[in-house]
């Protein structure tokens, strides 16, 4: 079913009732996931604290796991916090009918996927050197 | 026709902007869910050829551990399973989505909004199950 845009506008049609409800359901669930992302970085920097302190006694020893802890908890802060903007700029603007609202909204949408996206290239990058370095090593002391 | 005056004046539009950023966002949609099937495919690789090997290794390292190796590979599968299921909505968000703003088809971006929402269900669900499950295994090891 085609919507109600003319041929030479490419890009406008509109938000019908069931995108709304759409739209509203993925910002609540997206808030959820945002939140429990906030908590588990949280908890994942306190258990490793406690966990390194504990066992130990030398606490330079302990630094480099809680720094290591604390970088990907930064990195899931911030992930996270796109997916917050998507969800809460997604479900102001469908209350508001704030169209610069719901445009930022699909734009913090996109930065999440790409900063997913760029997350995996980095891993799969560093993945792959390491297994050029292990196929060199292997070969070099075979 | 008589207007409904429950609904705005003004509707919110998929315009240029925002439909540039869906496009970019289905981009990277799709990239991400390739990957997750791709590594699907390896891990699922892994399990059928290696499978005997790694229970083995499990049993002679940890023997506590000797009889629940049907265990641990069952959850491996269900593990493959939620991870190809929400890579295929993934998928779908990002194709349909596409489409639907290409074709200005209301029906096909809708298709794919549903496929987001039920993506981030699944996803919610997890991450809420991870996190009980991380803080029950940190409640216990700090009770040792």
């Amino acid at each position: 079913m085609n919507t109600n845009a003319s041929p030479g506008d490419f890009f406008s049609f509109g938000i019908d009732a069931h995108s709304r409800e759409l739209l509203k359901n993925s910002a609540i669930w997206a808030k959820i996931i945002a939140v429990v992302g906030f908590i588990s970085a949280g908890v994942s920097v306190l258990t490793t604290v406690i966990n390194k302190l504990a066992v130990n006694a030398n606490i330079f020893a302990a630094i480099g796991p809680i720094t290591g802890s604390l970088i990907i908890a930064a990195i899931t802060v911030s992930l996270n916090l796109f997916l917050l903007r998507f969800a809460s700029n997604i479900s102001d603007s469908l209350s508001n009918m704030n169209q610069q609202q719901f445009n930022s909204g699909a734009s913090n949408l996109r930065i999440y996927f790409k900063f997913i996206g760029i997350l995996v290239i980095i891993f799969l990058s560093l993945f792959l050197l390491a297994m050029l370095f292990f196929i060199m090593g292997t070969g070099l002391s075979g | 026709m008589e207007r409904n005056f429950d609904e705005p004046l003004f509707d919110l539009q998929v315009d240029r902007e925002a439909g540039n950023h869906f496009r970019e966002s289905s981009k990277w949609a799709k990239f991400l869910s390739v990957v997750s099937f791709i590594a699907i495919a390896i891990v699922l690789l892994v399990l059928i050829f290696a499978a005997t090997a790694m229970t083995r290794a499990l049993e002679e390292f940890r023997p506590e551990f000797a009889g629940a190796s049907g265990f641990f590979v069952a959850v491996a599968i269900v593990g493959v399973l939620i991870v190809f299921f929400t890579s295929y909505l993934l998928f779908r968000f990002a194709t349909l989505t596409k489409q639907g703003i290409e074709r200005q088809d209301q029906i096909i971006f809708n298709k794919g909004l549903l496929a987001l929402k039920n993506y981030f269900m699944i996803y919610g669900v997890v991450t809420m199950l991870t996190l009980i499950l991380t803080i029950i295994s940190a409640v216990t090891n700090f009770g040792k």
